[in-house]
């Protein structure tokens, strides 16, 4: 019992944030204001999704936030300015996310370059690549069915396809050959490679994924706003990896889960959520908001050394 | 094999970028005339239709005052670099006044007081430098601006109820004015409440998310202004969604083409509107009247139009709005 509690921990935070706000706030109970954290949700969740496979590698994805950028401009644009019907430009935009995921996956595995530089020069490259391709302008103009992506039609639609996208990862890591391979990556790059696991191709399809999980938040988001905008989803890379650690993952890699993430993507927006209802001045927001992400992760961690979960 | 080709191609896009910097510039500068004035305008970036409405304005102020307009800038707001060797060709080159729109307020210093040195006269529009060497400073007054916004809200809500403010970047000069601006104008209405503010970042993703916040938070929310555009697409498309629009009456700064679509549809209900065709006229006429030895205000405000469906087909007001056409 304590070892499953000690596992799910960042459930366990949300499910007791989710009622103590609830208790003490009751503009948080609200349906709408619910659903609303939800589907905000929705975008910083497919994106940490991605991540966390990358981030069970012991890898790093700082790209995200501009691939985002980048392939919902494109996605907008296929649709604005080439008259490409929706599909195409959701297609056309994942597509792209996931080129940019592979170039990234080679260039770590193949160019033997750190991950962080990779992932930062891929950053600095797609949100130039959005300015280049967008003119610097705001796109906007797309069709009707477009809009049914990101909510248009009711929010169940982004939440669902969040869910459906995390509980497939979810599903996949814990049983297929992939997921365990990505864990035992993690855990120690060379004894998997000495058990016979491709690790250079593994990895390389982790950045992919990230990178189509990426494009595909990127054509939700431009859905969800109503427009693409070259400085969209700026700084988002950070908040999914701080998804993924909020949620239990391990920046050394090797730990970590799609469920945690989730949980980790939504406890920042709900923290933010509340701030915003109990109208906290937006300076003090920003250090409440902070502490606490770092408090949740140490106590997570004291709690997962007392059941004996963590190495060490 | 594979390192030679990785060469090439790093040489190759250096030379690329080599290439888009060079060239432009004052290469078609001198050709002194037969005694007109010639005044060089060196606006952030060409291609914005803001900055064509510029343009715009000091033609008709050259035509005018009977001066010749050289227009040279950089192609980005971001190319700092450029527009500080576009100052410096333009002062070799000997015109008779400048009138800029500074990229970086700081690193456009020193060009200035070149210019200045060099008996140049500067005028700066739109966006000034850090320092008060310059002849004159044409553009929005943004505490002006927000005031504006501020009456306007109040209009809208019968000058009564809570409204909440979406400012852009916290620390931001533009943003700040238009905050201060907009709180000093709610100070005339005794009964219109700011309950909140919180901010966009420029981000039409969060406009979205604080304006929704906002919602729940206050459920007898009146009205909203937003400072910037990012913030008011974001906040016009909460509304939309939430079927609030028209109810919670929104009030937004500038004029995208967003923004106006926003307004004819009915979740924006004013825009305020600032006037770059003003800026453009303004500026060349504070350096004309500069050279002639008139004296010219240091701070020369140019003013913001409210914009809203009643006044929206007016003939003055379809200029403002689309001056291109």
């Amino acid at each position: 019992m304590k070892k499953l509690v000690a596992r799910y921990f960042p459930l366990v935070i949300l499910a007791g944030l989710s009622v103590g706000l609830a208790v003490y706030a009751p503009e948080f109970r609200t349906a709408g204001n619910l659903t609303s954290v939800m589907y905000r949700t929705a975008v910083v969740g497919i994106i940490a999704t991605g991540q966390t496979l990358v981030i069970l590698t012991g890898g790093i994805d700082l790209s995200v936030g501009s691939v985002a950028a980048l392939c919902g401009m494109f996605a907008g644009l296929l649709m604005h300015d080439k008259g490409m019907p929706v599909p195409v430009a959701v297609f056309g935009g994942s597509a792209l996310g996931m080129f940019c995921g592979i170039v990234n996956g080679s260039l770590v595995t193949k160019g033997r370059i750190p991950p962080f530089i990779v992932t930062l020069g891929m950053m600095m490259v797609a949100r130039g690549a959005t300015l280049l391709i967008s003119g610097g302008l705001t796109k906007s103009g797309f069709p009707d069915s477009f809009a049914l992506l990101g909510g248009g039609e009711g929010w169940w639609i982004p939440v669902g396809i969040t869910l459906a996208i995390s509980g497939t990862v979810g599903v996949s890591l814990a049983f297929t050959r992939f997921g365990r391979a990505l864990y035992a990556i993690g855990g120690n790059l060379t004894s998997a490679r000495l058990s016979g696991i491709n690790v250079d191709r593994m990895r390389t399809a982790a950045y992919g994924l990230c990178g189509l999980l990426a494009g595909f938040g990127g054509v939700v988001l431009t859905s969800r706003t109503s427009v693409a905008t070259p400085n969209a989803a700026e700084g988002m890379e950070l908040d999914a990896i701080a998804a993924c650690v909020i949620g239990g993952a391990s920046l050394m890699g090797g730990e970590g889960g799609m469920a945690g993430t989730l949980a980790g993507a939504l406890i920042m927006n709900v923290l933010v959520n509340f701030c915003n209802l109990k109208k906290y001045d937006v300076y003090w927001q920003m250090v409440l908001v902070g502490g606490l992400i770092v408090g949740l992760v140490f106590y997570d961690n004291y709690r997962k050394r007392k059941a004996g979960l963590l190495k060490e | 094999m594979k390192r030679l080709g990785l060469a090439l191609l790093v040489l190759s896009v250096a030379a690329g970028c080599g290439q888009q910097q060079s060239g432009g510039a004052g290469d078609e500068a001198g050709a002194p005339d037969s005694g007109k004035l010639r005044i060089a305008v060196i606006p952030k970036g060409l291609s914005h239709q803001f900055w064509l409405t510029v343009k715009a304005g000091a033609e008709a102020a050259a035509k005018e005052f009977g001066a010749e307009i050289d227009w040279q800038g950089p192609a980005k707001e971001t190319q700092v670099a450029k527009q500080i060797s576009i100052v410096e060709d333009m002062v070799s080159s000997g015109v008779d006044a400048i009138v800029m729109a500074a990229c970086d307020e700081n690193a456009l210093v020193r060009p200035v007081q070149k210019a200045m040195d060099a008996g140049i006269p500067v005028v700066t529009i739109d966006s000034g430098i850090s320092s008060d060497i310059a002849v004159s400073f044409v553009a929005t007054d943004n505490v002006e601006g927000g005031k504006t916004a501020a009456r306007e809200l109040a209009r809208l809500i019968g000058e009564e109820g809570e409204v909440g403010l979406i400012p852009f970047v916290p620390g931001a000069a533009t943003s700040e004015q238009r905050e201060d601006g907009f709180l000093e104008g709610l100070k005339q209405f005794p009964n219109v409440k700011l309950v909140q503010t919180s901010y966009s970042q420029s981000d039409v993703a969060k406009g979205m998310s604080v304006t929704e916040d906002m919602m729940a938070g206050t459920p007898d929310l009146k009205g909203i202004f937003a400072a910037n555009e990012p913030g008011a697409i974001g906040s016009a498309q909460a509304l939309k969604a939430s079927g609030k629009a028209g109810k919670i009456k929104l009030v937004a700064f500038d004029a995208s083409n967003e923004e106006i679509a926003a307004l004819k549809e009915g979740s924006i209900q004013a825009l305020i509107v600032q006037n770059p065709y003003q800026m453009g006229y303004q500026g060349v006429k504070a350096a004309v009247d500069h050279l002639a030895g008139k004296p010219v205000e240091k701070r020369i405000d140019t003013g913001v139009t409210v914009v809203t469906m009643e006044n929206f087909n007016e003939p003055d007001i379809q200029k403002l709005l689309f001056p291109g056409s």
